[in-house]
């Protein structure tokens, strides 16, 4: 895509809608610069090292859920990676087949002279980005950006500097960037500027308004944009300040978590929870990528982190994403059937690895640590995505508490995929069921037969598929349900009732043993250290696989079970993933292993804000951040929610010495959920009347405005 | 020892060879912006005795602020491709700290702009690798990626190499007429294994470059192309 901002005629304004800006934008960055009060609500940058530039401009990036802005610096030049993503929108690519459109930025403002990077704050409560250079004492720059989460597709900038500074006048640009795969995006931007040479204040204030269009079929209209542009315009930027300030409040109050006494790991849940909100549209059908709108790596291809990490979080903070993510697995059921068909079965089978159309767009070959080529499987053979996507339906269904959710178009998530799942599996002479040749969460064995996670993932879908065929939500055989009730309790799960534990896959424990501490430390990149054919030949796991059931699937596994399959599996992991540590983090609360849990959970707030995987430069790890938000709700809060008919919200919390109180906001079943746990008690707030079930007590149904409920006797058993 | 601490600019030693590599040394000051004075380290650069004579050199080295040119004995340069003893091609050596790859691209940055074709080759060890390894594929593509951004965009001719340092290194000086080692300008025993290493059997000229004075020499000079001496 060579897309770029060409100028226009300027636009009839004569001057005039420079008149008061001044003020308006005056206005703005002083407020801004109050934010600074707030630390658990910014992320704040002074100075710059020159090699975190880039990762700066991950964590910095502004998004409204359509576009996503890099926080590059306005003036940023080739070191850079400034840049606009506009969610859905892929082209054609001759490396990754599909990838997400890349466009340039919009926040960018011209200078008289090369200017520090000064100090920059990313306010998250407000979703705005501020940055101050002074120097010898004197403030020369001030900027602020945003993009408006309540218009996605409409971006701010303002700035005041001093005249000698600011190189930027009056200008109107558009942009049309049509995709090589059908539809693509439409961009206009206007900049007004007042010029202050020769004024009492000698400042320059200039507004960068830009909105944008997609299409994932057609490039959108002009008129419509424009209509849409002339009211950004004509509203101002202090009005579109106001209202951006509104916005991010209502969102916070669905989704905030504030764990007191630890304001380092307030301001990681925040963080994460601001870039998931702003990577998600609230409408139509959302393509999340690996790296939401933050970066170009993964290609923005759409793997098994959108439905099992990312929709989880908004299903119980805001469940249009949450719907508007499985809108675009819906549209992609037909890409899923012929697949399926491709390979002989039946049903839909989802690729590893979606972009636009839904057709598999993994690579079949990547480089490695020294830049040379290796061949890559996962598209083969990692088919638990497949359930995962039937797991994610299953999930927001379970939040909002309509069995509604699971119903017409949605359906085939649940049975098709659970149609497919049934033409895969083997049946052995004596009646156990069989999944061959198959790659696991762990990436480290390929090929491997009776994959714990996939078989008991496909076990689930199986089971829930014919619930919701019984249930008479589908017009398909009840026969076929029976079959697949059947099939799922023959599918061989890999629990061994000797050990009390689940085997990873058939012959895994005749592998070399090895175990990770050998390794020098942990996280360790094991398939380095130790090489892609040795790694594969012993036990060392990439990621939490059986744990990984346990975390998905609590009520489908003995038990019991997770102890034991913690202390084998543990020591085994190498966590070459954003996605293990928060995960295990969540599960080693869930056990009360809680310094464990903590240890984990610091590593995994770190994760981009640390740039613990040397490539947030190339966009933030939106799974990894989901997982901060699993391993708080689902682990320390012990939040559980499994299907649309729960009689009541559990709550079983398991809260450090260290901590306070761990304070969450969420949905469930169409209530609005305000929980402060204790270690002894948990307060309920909510928005009507909502069932719990604390620890191992009774169901209580607590009512407005809610109150504190002890820890029922004794807690639940993991 | 005092002599090597006393001098400023470009330290050459041994300045018994400094004539054999004339164009070399004077290339090399022109790059880094310094005026080269071979100097004096006491022992015998060409015989067995050579790993003494390096202990002692290193002992000096650490006195100084500035960069050291040390030439190879005349016995490990005949085994040189470069009979024309200039500088055609340098390779730099670098690794995954921070640190490092701030100097190697402040000394790429200046070999390239003195015109002389340069490459990057970083020593990949497993300690250098990011806390958090995802694999091949999307993770290392991102993060060779950025690897080679931080190095400084132009640095096209880039290597990752996860072998042995010393042997690697001795592979890289095979096809280059200097090697470039940024270090960290400690030299007690336990330290500076790899300098030792090179510097044990090095056919080409070895450029020892002290972090912080890397860090410093962007307010240096720069050298221009056209007086490259190099073909």
């Amino acid at each position: 895509m060579t897309a770029e901002l060409r100028p226009s005629l300027v636009a009839a304004d004569d001057g005039s809608a420079a008149v008061g800006i001044d003020g308006q934008v005056a206005s703005v960055l002083d407020r801004m610069a109050g934010a600074r009060a707030r630390p658990e609500w910014v992320v704040c940058v002074r100075g710059g090292s020159k090699a975190l530039r880039r990762v700066r401009e991950s964590l910095f990036v502004v998004s409204d859920g359509m576009t996503g802005t890099r926080g590059s610096l306005e003036e940023d030049g080739p070191d850079t990676s400034p840049g606009l993503f506009v969610a859905g929108v892929f082209e054609r690519d001759p490396e990754s087949g599909q990838s997400l459109i890349v466009l340039p930025s919009w926040a960018t403002l011209g200078l008289h002279e090369s200017l520090p990077p000064g100090t920059r704050m990313l306010d998250l409560r407000s979703g705005v980005l501020w940055r101050e250079v002074a120097i010898g004492g004197k403030t020369r720059l001030r900027t602020a950006r945003w993009s408006c989460l309540g218009r996605p597709g409409t971006s701010v900038l303002v700035a005041a500097g001093d005249s000698g500074v600011l190189n930027q006048g009056r200008a109107h640009e558009v942009l049309d960037a049509p995709s090589t795969l059908g539809g693509g995006v439409r961009g206009v931007i206007d900049t007004i500027c007042l010029d202050g040479a020769g004024g009492t204040t000698g400042t320059t204030h200039v507004v960068r308004t830009a909105s944008y269009a997609s299409g994932t079929r057609r490039l959108p209209g002009e008129d419509g944009l424009a209509a849409r542009h002339r009211r950004a315009l004509s509203v101002g930027p202090e009005v579109l300040f106001e209202e951006q300030l509104a916005a991010w409040g209502a969102r916070w109050k669905t989704c905030d978590i504030e764990v007191v006494g630890d304001p380092e790991l307030t301001l990681a849940a925040r963080f994460a929870l601001f870039h998931l909100a702003g990577s998600v549209a609230d409408h139509g059908e959302a393509a999340v990528g690996a790296r939401g709108l933050s970066g170009p790596s993964y290609a923005g291809h759409v793997f098994w982190d959108s439905d099992v990490f990312v929709l989880p979080v908004l299903a119980a903070t805001h469940p249009q994403s949450a719907r508007a993510m499985l809108e675009y697995r819906i549209r992609r059921l037909p890409a899923a059937a012929r697949a399926a068909a491709a390979l002989g079965r039946r049903g839909a089978r989802f690729p590893w690895e979606s972009a636009h159309d839904g057709s598999d767009v993994t690579p079949r070959a990547g480089v490695d640590e020294r830049g040379e080529l290796v061949p890559i499987r996962t598209g083969d053979l990692e088919e638990h995505i497949t359930a995962d996507v039937a797991w994610a339906a299953w999930q927001a269904a379970a939040w909002t508490g309509r069995w509604t959710t699971l119903e017409g178009r949605c359906r085939g998530l649940v049975v098709d995929t659970a149609r497919y799942w049934a033409s895969r599996i083997r049946t052995d002479a004596e009646g156990h069921g069989h999944i061959d040749e198959v790659i696991g969460p762990d990436e480290y064995h390929e090929g491997v037969d009776d994959n714990a996670f996939t078989n008991l993932m496909a076990a689930w879908n199986l089971r829930r598929g014919a619930e919701l065929v019984e249930r008479g939500h589908c017009a398909t055989d009840l026969a076929e349900a029976r079959q697949w009730q059947g099939l799922a309790d023959a599918l061989v799960d890999g629990y061994d009732p000797a050990t009390g534990r689940h085997h990873q896959f058939r012959g895994f424990d005749d592998l070399e043993a090895i175990l990770v501490g050998d390794l020098g430390g942990v996280p360790v990149g094991a398939d380095v250290v130790l090489g892609h054919e040795r790694v594969a030949r012993s036990q060392v796991v990439k990621q939490a696989d059986v744990l990984m059931l346990h975390h998905l699937l609590p009520g489908e596994v003995p038990p019991g079970s997770l102890a034991r399959d913690m202390d084998y599996y543990l020591p085994r992991t190498a966590h070459g993933s954003s996605l293990s540590l928060p995960i295990h983090a969540a599960l080693l609360a869930r056990l009360g292993r809680l310094d464990e849990a903590l240890d984990l959970l610091h590593l995994a707030q770190n994760i981009d804000i640390g740039d613990l995987t040397g490539t947030t430069a190339a966009g933030l790890h939106l799974a990894g951040l989901a997982g901060l938000w699993h391993a708080l709700v689902f682990g320390f809060a012990g939040v559980r929610v499994e299907r649309p008919d729960d009689a009541a919200l559990t709550i079983d919390p398991r809260i450090p010495d260290r901590w306070r109180e761990l304070r969450v906001r969420l949905r469930w079943h169409g209530r609005l959920v305000a929980l402060r746990c204790r270690a002894d008690a948990v307060h309920v707030a909510s928005s009507g009347p909502v069932p719990v079930r604390i620890g191992n007590g009774g169901l209580r149904v607590v009512s407005p405005p809610g109150g504190w409920v002890p820890m029922g006797e004794g807690k639940a058993t993991p | 020892m005092n002599t090597l601490a006393g001098a400023d600019g470009l330290l050459v030693v041994p300045d018994t060879e400094a004539g054999t590599w004339a164009a070399v040394v004077e290339e090399t000051g022109r790059v880094l912006g310094l005026d080269p004075h071979p100097t004096r380290v006491d022992g015998d650069v060409a015989t067995d005795a050579r790993r003494v004579w390096i202990e002692q050199m290193l002992a000096g080295v650490v006195g100084t602020e500035g960069p050291v040119l040390i030439l190879p004995s005349t016995a490990d340069a005949r085994r040189s491709a470069n009979p024309d003893r200039r500088i055609a091609r340098a390779v730099i050596a670098s690794e995954a700290s921070e640190p490092v790859i701030g100097a190697a691209a402040i000394l790429y940055r200046r070999f390239a702009d003195a015109g002389i074709p340069t490459s990057i080759v970083v020593l990949l060890t497993f300690s250098a690798l990011p806390r958090i390894w995802e694999g091949s594929g999307y993770h290392a593509h991102a993060w060779t990626n950025e690897l080679r951004r931080r190095h400084g965009s132009a640095a096209r001719d880039f290597t990752i190499v996860t072998g042995a340092p010393g042997d690697e290194l001795q592979k890289a000086a095979a096809h280059a007429d200097v090697l470039v080692l940024p270090w960290r300008h400690v030299a007690p025993e336990g330290h500076a294994r790899l300098v030792r290493s090179v510097l044990g059997e090095l056919p080409v000229p070895c450029l020892l470059v002290p972090l912080a004075w890397a860090q410093r020499s962007v307010h240096l000079r720069t050298p221009s192309s056209n007086t490259a001496g190099s073909t």
